[in-house]
């Protein structure tokens, strides 16, 4: 922005910023309208011209100061002073509280916030950006400020904001706020005990299952000669290209009352899989290749000088092992354990498939809002989910967060790593193909269950599934598709962008936002999914049953992939490279489209299939937002299984799977290395 | 690109920069004027600010206050592209993307140059800097010393008015850098480009330089050719940081216009000196400036220890004055034995008396 002023910079003005964007929201003010009406941004039917903040501000005197400031800023652009930066940084400032203000008072029902509000907004926001800017509290130019403090905003609004609703609404009624009211609606829920005790045992029991499953899949992978460890690889990524409760759905056709074990070669009759047993194992299978990611990046980063040293000092290998390596990967054990707390917690697709009669929070919240239509509970319930989830990740982040990714230096460490002592090495390579065999059964019992008729009663070959999926299902598999692909390079942008900032520029509250935008890592799906609703079916900020409010969603969800690629990415970028173009005398612009897109482009491109990936796989949230017209895959599938309809649920899954996969081979021959599969650690595939 | 720059080199004027990060001064009122055609070196160790000093003439940092010209026109608060300044990074910061080409031409396709005229460019600097040939190459695939030539050849395709150097030779080995500084000084003196230049290593300062700036905790310490700063430190960071130095309590007995009777132990000499008053002093004598009597006159000692250094040996002598280092080049008697009982005298030419008791 300032260098676009440089040119048209005639005597007459003297301060271009205050003067656009006086103009510009003299221009908004007369023309464009303010407000809409609920759920149609930008259809007005005739109305628009008694919408715009000149119509408005009979009823609302407040817009007669927005025209005031908008004058204010024209005569302030003519008039010569002394630090132009201020009253852009004043008149900036005002103007976006202004203006927020303002939509909060006036977008009343049957209004909400319009085109109007959200390009005064931008105005106002470029106008402090140029005043932060040029004022030198923000050392950068006017467009990074802008592009902070637009992402500090939608941080705010859409991920703070939400959480902030579920919070008012556990402690808030008609009555106003009321902070017993939280003890109240637990007092009368009574399975509260239960639903606490099921959850967090749940989550501790998986968390423990999961990291040692990790852990000697990790020292397999990285320490074995074995060919093997090619399979273990490409293992690690099944769980990202699953739907969550695909695998909650192929236990039961192993296990459960019709099972191909219990049933055809036990012989059994038992619904016993259903509760803890099944979601256990349903969720160590979910989860273990996340612990797996975290443990394996660990272990390639111990440095093999340090087992040399212990060899050379007498040592054998079991003793090095014990003494040295295994204490050397206590931070990433914890990290690990720390993570699959928060996934299992988060989990939905399968308690609600498997759960039966084990309830657990996040099923419970949803039952609350679908099946009671109880709001306070949920929220509630949603705040203790939240606290749980949020103690583990604060956990995480002050033991190990910050080292996780800040010492990527890519620099590999010199020397052969040693190999594991013969014994644990055979057993662990066991261990794992066992196990590896047995996600394959997981897997392979998907795929025939979408091709028999009914599983286990009727076992005949059929295509049924099929068919009955291209002609049902297909819709709301565009819709997945559409909305996934809409959000990918949005949510690859945003996530890198934001990395970009962060790594780049020194800003107050650099620290905050970065926290903030991580901490959609750790905030369940379903709290996240109820405070949408809560937030974003009201006015000012209508937005519940749009497409919209689905790949917002998507975006924030997994805005932390793209942060994380990019910021591994960047930190192996030596800013001398563009501090070398910009003295070449490139542009600020120029330096990114020529230098660093191009060297972070393996990180763009994980970034974007991952965030496809995962929005296409995403139940937890997601569930709360559709509506009849935006219907999405996994919440029909969810529908069929729940329904006992696990053909055309299984069928569909494989479809799903199908896709993903072909999207994750797509990044591979792009990239052509293996990408940094970082931004899944805590995938929140939940 | 024309063999004779020297049209477009420009003077540097620096006028009471100063740079703060924070409560931290990391360059306090630096003033400085670099002549067209000049090659000034910033000479200090680590976190003396020479750096920054460099940084904010590329415009990478601003300077909190004074001001900034290249030539006439003031740049201050201008940003790094718009200040035709090249710079040479420590790291070299070639484009790992790009062909060894493309990294040189990258700056001349910013401004949209005719393709033409980039091929001609681009081959004559490469040729310039001895790496024709390897135009397709990728960085990676380079030595360190080609990719600090390449940085160089992309820093001097743009015929900037001043070229910045900051530390580019501290990644290669010690003979690679010997001969790397030599044709860079080689180049700057044909190329007739004003260029600034940075680093702690005081031996590549003193040859490559037409005058160096030493610079102690953010200030300027001294400014002088490479000579005055040897021959005549104006203080004793100065003569510390430049070669090896003894700091000896001495007297002034008698001064004049340039000169001073100085007595150092039990020797009287007349060596050259700004004007002192008569009284205890801290004569300043160079290693290589002492030499040994084995006859015992002059100041008395015991050789305590011995390096052999090949072309020379390093003693240090146990002197009432307390221990003192000597370089002796000559070695006619072969290497001095430990315990020793040896008479030093002190050469004129390497003794600068500096005011203060050590």
């Amino acid at each position: 922005m300032a260098d676009g002023f440089s040119g048209i910079a005639v005597t007459l003005v003297r301060n271009p910023a205050c003067l656009l964007g006086g103009v510009g929201l003299l221009a908004i003010s007369l023309l464009v309208p303010f407000l809409g009406r609920e759920g149609r941004l930008f259809r007005f039917e005739g109305e628009a011209l008694s919408l715009t903040p000149l119509a408005l501000a009979g009823r609302h005197p407040g817009f007669w100061v927005l025209l005031i400031l908008a004058v204010a800023g024209v005569a302030f652009g003519l008039i010569r002073q002394e630090r132009g930066y201020r009253p852009a940084l004043w008149g900036g400032g005002l103007g976006c509280l202004l203006v927020l203000w303002l939509t909060w008072a006036a977008a009343v029902k049957p209004y909400a916030f319009g085109p109007g509000a959200m390009l005064a907004l931008a105005v106002c926001l470029l106008v402090l950006a140029h005043g932060l800017s040029q004022g030198g509290y923000i050392r950068a130019d006017t467009f990074v400020v802008a592009c902070i403090l637009a992402l500090a905003f939608f941080v705010l609004l859409f991920i703070l904001f939400p959480l902030l609703a579920v919070l008012r609404h556990s402690v808030m009624d008609a009555g106003g706020l009321r902070l017993g009211l939280f003890l109240e609606t637990l007092r009368r829920y009574t399975a509260l005990g239960r639903v606490l005790r099921n959850s967090v045992g749940l989550a501790i029991f998986v968390g423990i299952t999961s990291t040692l499953i990790g852990l000697a899949f990790a020292l397999a992978a990285a320490r074995s000669r074995s060919r093997l460890t090619v399979l273990l690889r490409a293992f690690s990524l099944l769980p990202i290209i699953t739907p969550p409760f695909v695998i909650g759905m192929a236990i039961i056709l192993l296990f459960g009352l019709q099972g191909l074990v219990t049933s055809r070669l036990l012989g059994l009759k038992t619904r016993g899989v259903f509760g803890f047993p099944g979601l256990a194992l349903a969720q160590t299978l979910s989860f273990a290749p996340v612990a797996f990611l975290v443990i394996a990046s660990v272990v390639e980063s111990v440095n093999p000088a340090l087992e040399e040293a212990s060899l050379t000092l007498r040592a054998g290998r079991w003793e090095t092992f014990w003494n040295v390596t295994l204490p050397l990967l206590r931070p990433g054990l914890a990290n690990a354990f720390l993570l699959t707390i928060i996934e299992s917690l988060a989990d939905f697709g399968n308690p609600i498939i498997l759960g039966g009669e084990f309830e657990v929070l996040s099923t419970e919240i949803y039952f609350a809002i679908i099946g009671r239509f109880d709001q306070r509970l949920a929220a509630t319930l949603g705040l203790i989910l939240l606290g749980f989830s949020l103690a583990a990740f604060l956990l995480q982040r002050q033991w190990l967060g910050e080292r996780s990714y800040v010492t990527v230096t890519g620099k590999p460490p010199s020397g052969t790593p040693m190999p594991l002592p013969r014994g644990l090495e055979v057993g662990l390579l066991t261990f794992c193909v066992a196990w590896c065999a047995f996600t394959l059964a997981i897997y392979v019992s998907v795929v025939t269950g979408g091709l028999v008729e009914i599983w286990g009663i009727n076992n005949a070959f059929t295509l049924r599934h099929y068919h009955q999926l291209l002609r049902d299902g297909m819709e709301a598999l565009q819709t997945t598709l559409i909305l996934a692909g809409i959000s990918a390079p949005l949510t690859a942008a945003v996530g890198i962008l934001l990395a970009y900032l962060v790594v780049r520029h020194q800003f107050p509250g650099r620290g905050l936002l970065e926290f903030t935008s991580m901490l959609s890592f750790a905030v369940p799906g379903t709290v996240i999914g109820i405070g949408y609703i809560l937030a974003f079916n009201q006015s000012p900020f209508l937005l519940t049953g749009t497409a919209t409010i689905i790949v917002i969603s998507f975006i924030f969800r997994n805005m932390p992939v793209g942060i994380r690629s990019g910021v591994a990415a960047l930190a192996q970028i030596d800013q001398a490279l563009e501090e070398a173009s910009i003295t070449l005398r490139a542009s600020f612009a120029t330096t990114i489209r020529r230098v660093v897109l191009p060297l972070i482009r393996p990180a763009i491109v994980s970034a974007l299939v991952f965030s496809f990936v995962r929005s296409v796989t995403a139940i937890s949230a997601v569930v709360f937002l559709v509506s009849a017209k935006w219907q999405v895959s996994t919440k029909v599938i969810l529908d069929q299984a729940e329904n006992g309809r696990y053909g055309l649920a299984t069928a569909y899954s494989t479809v799903l799977i199908v896709i993903m996969a072909a999207a994750i081979a797509f990044m591979y021959l792009m990239v052509g290395r293996r990408p940094a599969l970082g931004g899944l650690e805590g995938g929140g595939l939940a | 690109m024309t063999a004779g720059g020297s049209p477009r080199a420009a003077r540097v004027v620096l006028e009471g920069v100063s740079k703060r990060f924070g409560k931290t001064v990391a360059v306090d009122e630096v003033s400085l004027t670099v002549q067209p055609g000049e090659l000034v070196t910033l000479l200090g160790p680590s976190g003396c600010g020479k750096t920054t000093t460099l940084r904010m003439v590329a415009g990478l940092e601003t300077a909190s206050c004074g001001r900034i010209y290249i030539g006439d026109a003031e740049v201050t608060h201008l940003p790094p592209n718009a200040r035709d300044v090249t710079m040479v990074f420590q790291s070299y910061a070639l484009f790992p993307h790009l062909t060894v080409f493309e990294n040189v031409a990258y700056g001349l396709r910013v401004l949209k140059r005719p393709e033409a005229e980039i091929q001609q460019a681009v081959r004559r600097v490469l040729e310039l800097t001895g790496m024709p040939g390897l135009e397709g190459r990728s960085p990676s695939a380079l030595s360190g010393g080609q990719q600090q030539r390449v940085a160089v050849a992309r820093a001097l395709v743009m015929q900037p008015k001043v070229l910045l150097f900051d530390e580019p030779l501290s990644n290669l080995d010690a003979k690679l850098r010997k001969r790397m500084r030599e044709e860079i000084r080689l180049l700057q003196q044909r190329l007739g480009i004003t260029a600034i230049y940075v680093t702690h290593d005081q031996a590549e300062a003193l040859a490559i330089s037409d005058r160096i700036v030493v610079m102690d905790r953010g200030r300027v310490s001294q400014i002088g050719t490479p000579l005055e700063l040897y021959r005549a430190p104006a203080n004793r960071f100065v003569a510390e940081f430049i070669g090896e130095a003894n700091f000896l309590p001495a007297e002034i007995e008698s001064a004049g216009d340039g000169w001073a009777g100085i007595r150092i132990g039990p020797q009287r000499l007349r060596v050259q000196s700004r004007p002192l008053p008569a009284g205890p002093v801290t004569a300043l004598v160079r290693p290589e400036a002492i030499r040994i009597r084995t006859g015992g006159e002059g100041l008395r000692g015991t050789i305590q220890k011995v390096s052999y250094l090949g072309s020379s040996a390093d003693y240090t002598v146990e002197t009432e004055l307390g221990p003192i280092l000597i370089t002796e080049y000559a070695m006619e008697d072969g290497v001095r034995a430990p315990g020793t009982g040896v008479g030093l005298e002190f050469l004129p030419h390497g003794v600068v008396p500096l005011p203060g008791a050590p």
